[in-house]
């Protein structure tokens, strides 16, 4: 259980990374598609929609990569909090107007069903490992810590 | 809140902000659709105000290909329309609808339910194809297909030729 408590954070910590990455990349490489997902949702004012487009995917990369440093750790957490509560309303406000639109969230996938609470459950569990991982203490660092075999025996 | 914390996101924030605002400069984007005032003037049938194209998603039109009362309408110049299309979609380019509306009777009635498709990306001709069915008498449910024919294309839905379909119309 004590390695548990020590491994479980880490884990949390490189899946949301990797999540917010793989989220991150293919709005980078095609921003138009992105651009026009986001104007699908019908919630932000024209002039903003390039400039969210441009800015939404190098955030989410910056804010993935603070939470793995120790050092920028608490400022990752509520970036990347902060993200997932708003892609959390986001979805939930498409949901409750009824607009049949595309998530987005990873790109432009052509499979996609409409954005529903699936995504806004999926959301809302990555919210909950966000804030797993930000709890202190790395393998390396703790396993100092742990009592050796041969005490705890 | 303390202040390290304070700067540190502001640190981020103000790097994001700025690799974003480069990322826009070298890109150069272009604006995904005309601001919603001027998108159509196609009014809620409640007064509200106006309401601009709505789009759907690769997997729910295909739920209604092939049904009475939609029809898929092909945006793309009339050459590429030849290559391959929808089945059952008729080409209105949206270079010239404005023209062919005027001029032809699109077999579409004001019931229909229709569905414009360009080539992909920010689908600008389909959603200005759908403003001008839906302006056209009356304001009918127009939709824009997300992602347009590359969607299409990329979830292996369905195409036909003009020579393999006897659905496909055109103006």
């Amino acid at each position: 259980v004590t390695r548990l408590r020590i491994w479980l954070p880490w884990l949390a910590r490189w899946a949301v990374a990797a999540t917010f990455a793989a989220a991150a990349v293919p709005k980078l490489l095609e921003p138009v598609a992105f651009a026009a997902d986001l104007q699908g949702f019908r919630a932000f004012p024209h002039w903003s929609i390039n400039a969210l487009a441009a800015t939404v995917p190098i955030l989410e990369l910056v804010a993935a990569a603070a939470y793995l440093h120790p050092r920028t750790r608490r400022a990752g957490t509520w970036l990347l909090g902060a993200l997932l509560g708003a892609f959390i309303i986001l979805l939930a406000s498409a949901v409750l107007r009824g607009i049949d639109v595309a998530c987005g969230c990873f790109g432009q996938d052509p499979t996609a069903r409409a954005a529903g609470w699936p995504e806004i459950f999926r959301d809302a569990a990555l919210w909950a490992a966000v804030m797993l991982g930000a709890r202190r203490g790395t393998p390396r660092a703790d396993a100092a810590r742990l009592p050796r075999r041969s005490e705890a025996c | 809140m303390d202040r390290s914390l304070l700067r540190q996101l502001a640190a981020l924030l103000g790097t994001s902000m700025a690799l974003g605002a480069v990322r826009l400069g070298v890109s150069e984007l272009p604006w995904v659709a005309d601001p919603p005032a001027e998108t159509s003037s196609c009014g809620d049938p409640s007064g509200g105000a106006p309401r601009a194209i709505e789009r759907i998603t690769v997997a729910r039109a295909r739920e209604f290909l092939g049904r009475p009362g939609v029809t898929f309408v092909d945006a793309r110049p009339r050459g590429e329309y030849d290559l391959s299309h929808i089945p059952g979609a008729f080409s209105l380019p949206a270079d010239d609808a404005a023209d062919l509306l005027e001029v032809s009777s699109v077999p579409i009635t004001p019931e229909d339910l229709v569905i414009t498709y360009c080539d992909g990306g920010a689908c600008e001709r389909s959603e200005y194809l759908g403003m001008l069915l839906e302006d056209r008498d009356t304001c009918r449910d127009a939709y824009v297909l997300d992602g347009g024919w590359r969607a299409w294309l990329a979830a292996g839905s369905p195409t036909t030729t003009p020579d393999t379909t006897a659905g496909a119309q055109a103006p």
